[in-house]
């Protein structure tokens, strides 16, 4: 009988108030954070989170497989954003156009082929992730490495310095944005063209690939591309190089 | 999807395809001239793309002596002078001369794509032999000086010769033809030019006759080069200088005689004809019934249009009296003496008011103007010029000399609601601004002409309001003063010639004339006349073929025209509708101010400028001539050629600190 009493006194207590640990605050560390912290010299990290990362830097280097005589390398200086899962890039590139031994016996014969002379090529793109992960390398020298697969597009426009000498101010504003060049481009590219050589018109084209972003800490990334370059307003009409390939390698820094 | 992509992954293995550059000859001419012993080459090549400094054009040739292998034309000495030419960013195009000493055969041209390369494309040469005749004829460079247009520089000319190309093409190809020309002498040649228009050659040397006029050498390899003196003044009466001129050929060099004709010499024969036009003091009467009312209304508009309010009346109660004739007549020249002593010309300006529709009114008014207006017409200033007679229905005039003195209006329009006259028809005597038919939903606008028959007036008022039917807010006559020696031919029924101030022009047997007809329209209406016919005018279009047929030393200049005066109304039209809806029609109006002319239109300004109408060529009629274009017309010569046309010769220009540069002038 006293033992029920003593319980229901006891159970009628109000309970003890919890203990105030606000003054550890400070010293918590979130538990994905403890993961990447190296711990003594024992780990280190390897993810590397380019979604948070303001703006990048680079070069970049490809070469054009067009499908005819001519051959072409780029080289060029790119900055790309992240803008929530995609990856936006602005990239200005030289493209340098030499001819070959083929092209060089066909100027012998009244017969000639599209091609593009050098130029330089303003470039918008858009990637969005397919893949991504961590990966880490056999040799040990290789630092560990976050690994971003891709899917980009992107519109090209194509700039032929000297193409709009003799033409007006409005001449030249005009043809700046026409789709195609004009003849008076045509005919100013003319002696710039290589031997067998004759120009495709198209001003923009259209690029569509995959790229293989690899990161390392802290920022330095390595980008191989393959893209296949779509002349949007010249294909399908016979005045115009058709589809290509272009191979492509970026590196540079993520800040 | 898949399907897409995979054709997209195909077509992206298509090799871009090799196109033809179409290479086709426009031009493959070679000729040859015997008397040069030389074979000129002409060509230009077209292509898509791909012509260029490693294509080049290759010849080929046969004669008894030689064989020419194809060779390229560079590397062939040339007897002239080739310039590298641009036909276009796709073509090839230029030109060669090469030494053939006998007539050639097998002439082959063609193009080679690349030097390097072994194709090439043929072409289907049109080859000419010019044999040997006379030089005019038969030699690729012609000879001939021109003068700038004060007839005191000559230009000296060389142009290309050849059976199928024209001298500008083949400037354009290239050749440029070394020539000079020195010892020029001035001279008269009587005729020894014909059938050779140039008269490139028609002496080994300039006739021992002509003057030496001491002028140094001018040579050039252009096709123009102006002598650096000027002719004397001695010389200026000298229809040609002469020049012994010299070319190259492969044989060495031609010399011939080279003339340069003078521009046939002319002036405007009557630069303007002025015949003052002054502002007449109008007269104005109402002729109406002082006994009863007709029409108040129109009577008020009758006054108002010609502004006559407050003008004397003369009364037409009894207009069948045969004395009334007597009465107005007698009171209209009382007013018109009495104006006359201010000095000015007058109009007479009456409002003609009555009821009469068998028209004996009218032709009792008739009557006595036919009674002042003809005799009025011969005055010299002071004068009455005409009548402006404004009545209540419309009139057709009957005596011929008062219809051409006097303006009688309204209009002959039969339709009495003007909105079943169409805006398109010709509403003559009381004219109308151009305001179209307007016609919108139940609106419909319209406008009163600023001088309505009575019938339309009241048709009008009724329709929408008296207060829509315009104003005459100004009204002027204009005539032109006339001389004591001012002279009528009548012509027809209605036009009159007037010599005012015997305007007259002097002309020689061995002058000529052009006319011109020109924009101003008043030049047709100037006439002329001679001594021996002065009753006889004919049109000024006519002068030239009526000199070179029946020269007169004198003619006398004379305006016809068909009325006396200009009448200027400056009033304000009422564009008036009526909007109409539940059968309510509601009128209103929207004012403009506007201007109408009636009469001639003729003497609306004092001067009939002639300068560019009428050309009289007073020295050198039968030398070649300039057009407008600066073209050098040989055979073109002024008395032959420029009677009915437009003598406006643009003539080369002699620029001293420019001699030397010679020029390529115009000369197809």
């Amino acid at each position: 009988m006293i033992l029920s009493v003593l319980l229901m006194v006891a159970l009628s207590v109000d309970p003890p108030p919890p203990p105030d640990d606000t003054s550890l605050t400070s010293q918590r560390t979130a538990f994905d954070a403890l993961t990447e912290r190296a711990l003594g010299t024992a780990s280190r990290a390897v993810r590397f989170d380019w979604r948070r990362t303001t703006v990048g830097f680079g070069v970049s280097s490809s070469i054009v497989l067009d499908l005819n005589n001519f051959s072409s390398g780029r080289v060029g200086g790119f900055a790309r954003i992240p803008a929530g899962s995609f990856l936006i890039e602005l990239a200005i590139t030289r493209v340098i156009s030499w001819g070959s031994a083929s092209s060089y016996q066909l100027s012998l014969t009244p017969y000639r082929q599209y091609g593009r002379p050098s130029r330089v090529e303003l470039d918008l793109n858009v990637s969005y992730p397919l893949f991504e992960g961590v990966a880490t390398a056999k040799l040990g020298f290789i630092p560990a490495a976050q690994f971003v697969f891709s899917i980009t597009a992107g519109l090209r426009y194509l700039y032929y310095p000297g193409s709009l000498s003799k033409m007006t101010a409005p001449q030249v504003a005009g043809a700046l944005f026409a789709p195609n060049l004009g003849e008076t481009e045509v005919a100013n590219m003319e002696p710039q063209l290589l031997p067998s050589m004759q120009i495709d018109r198209g001003r923009y084209q259209v690029m569509a690939g995959f790229s293989l972003d690899v990161f390392f800490q802290p920022g330095l990334f390595v980008t191989p591309r393959v893209l296949l370059g779509i002349p949007v307003t010249t294909l399908g009409n016979g005045q115009g190089v058709g589809l290509w390939w272009e191979l492509s390698l970026l590196a540079g820094w993520q800040l | 999807m898949r399907v897409a992509v995979l054709a997209l992954l195909f077509a992206a293995c298509e090799k871009v395809p090799i196109v033809d550059i179409g290479a086709t000859f426009s031009l493959s001419d070679a000729t040859w001239f015997q008397d040069e012993e030389t074979l000129f080459i002409f060509y230009r090549v077209e292509a898509l793309q791909g012509l260029g400094p490693k294509s080049q054009i290759e010849v080929t040739y046969r004669t008894d002596d030689l064989e020419q292998p194809w060779a390229n034309i560079a590397d062939l000495p040339a007897v002239h002078t080739h310039l590298p030419v641009s036909c276009g960013q796709y073509m090839l195009c230029g030109s060669t001369s090469l030494h053939v000493k006998t007539v050639p055969r097998d002439v082959g041209i063609r193009l080679r794509y690349h030097h390097d390369g072994s194709l090439a494309a043929e072409s289907t040469v049109t080859f000419n032999v010019v044999g040997s005749g006379p030089a005019h004829l038969s030699r690729s460079l012609l000879i001939y000086g021109v003068f700038d247009a004060t007839n005191t520089h000559v230009q000296w000319r060389a142009r290309h010769q050849f059976p199928t190309l024209r001298n500008q093409q083949v400037q354009d190809l290239g050749l440029r033809r070394f020539f000079r020309v020195e010892t020029p002498s001035v001279g008269d040649l009587q005729g020894q030019i014909d059938g050779n228009p140039y008269a490139y050659a028609f002496a080994r040397r300039c006739p021992d006759h002509f003057i030496p006029l001491g002028w140094a050498v001018a040579a050039t390899t252009t096709r123009a080069i102006f002598a650096a003196e000027s002719v004397p003044v001695t010389a200026f009466d000298a229809p040609v200088i002469c020049g012994e001129s010299t070319v190259t050929d492969a044989k060495g060099t031609f010399s011939a005689a080279a003339l340069a004709q003078k521009n046939p010499q002319t002036r405007a024969a009557f630069p303007s004809l002025r015949s003052p036009i002054t502002e007449n003091t109008p007269i104005g009467f109402s002729i109406e019934p002082c006994e009863r009312t007709i029409d108040a209304a129109e009577l008020a508009m009758q006054k108002q249009r010609l502004q006559l309010v407050g003008a004397p009346i003369i009364c037409n109660d009894h207009w069948q009296d045969p004395a009334f004739v007597d009465r107005v007549v007698s009171t209209l020249r009382t007013a018109i003496d009495g104006v006359r002593t201010g000095g000015k010309d007058m109009v007479l300006s009456l409002a003609v008011h009555h009821d009469d529709t068998t028209g004996q009114f009218q032709a009792t008014v008739e009557k006595a103007l036919a009674q002042i207006l003809p005799f009025e017409r011969e005055k010299s200033s002071p004068r009455l010029s005409g009548a402006f007679v404004f009545d209540t229905v419309a009139h057709l005039v009957s005596d011929k000399a008062v219809a051409r003195l006097a303006l009688w209006c309204p209009s002959n329009i039969a339709a009495v609601d003007l909105d079943t006259v169409s805006n398109a028809s010709l509403r003559s005597c009381p004219v109308l601004p151009d305001i179209p038919d307007l016609i919108l939903g139940p609106i419909k606008l319209s406008s009163l002409p600023i001088l309505p028959t009575r019938a339309q007036f009241d048709t009008f008022i009724a329709k929408y309001s008296a207060q829509l039917t315009g104003s005459v807010t100004q009204i002027h006559y204009l005539a032109p003063e006339r001389t004591p020696t001012s002279a009528n031919i009548p012509i027809g029924d209605f036009g009159v010639v007037t010599f005012f101030n015997n305007e007259s022009f002097a002309a020689a047997a061995t002058d000529a004339f052009s006319f011109c007809t020109t924009e101003d329209s008043r030049v047709s209406f100037i006439a002329v006349r001679v001594a021996d016919f002065p009753n006889n005018p004919f049109p000024l279009s006519t002068l030239p073929d009526f000199h070179s047929q029946m020269p007169r030393d004198t003619y006398q200049l004379g305006i016809g025209w068909d009325f006396p005066f200009l009448l200027r109304l400056e009033y304000q039209v009422v564009l008036a509708g009526a909007a109409s809806a539940f059968s309510v029609s509601v009128p209103f109006g929207i004012g403009a101010p506007s201007k109408g002319y009636y009469g001639a239109q003729l003497w609306e300004t004092g001067e009939i400028p002639l300068t560019d109408a009428l050309t009289q060529c007073t020295r050198f009629c039968d030398l070649p001539t300039f057009d407008s274009a600066g073209v050098y017309n040989v055979s073109s010569h002024f008395r032959s050629t420029y009677g009915h046309q437009c003598y406006r010769p643009a003539y080369p220009v002699f620029d001293a600190a420019h001699i030397g540069e010679g020029g390529f002038p115009l000369d197809p």
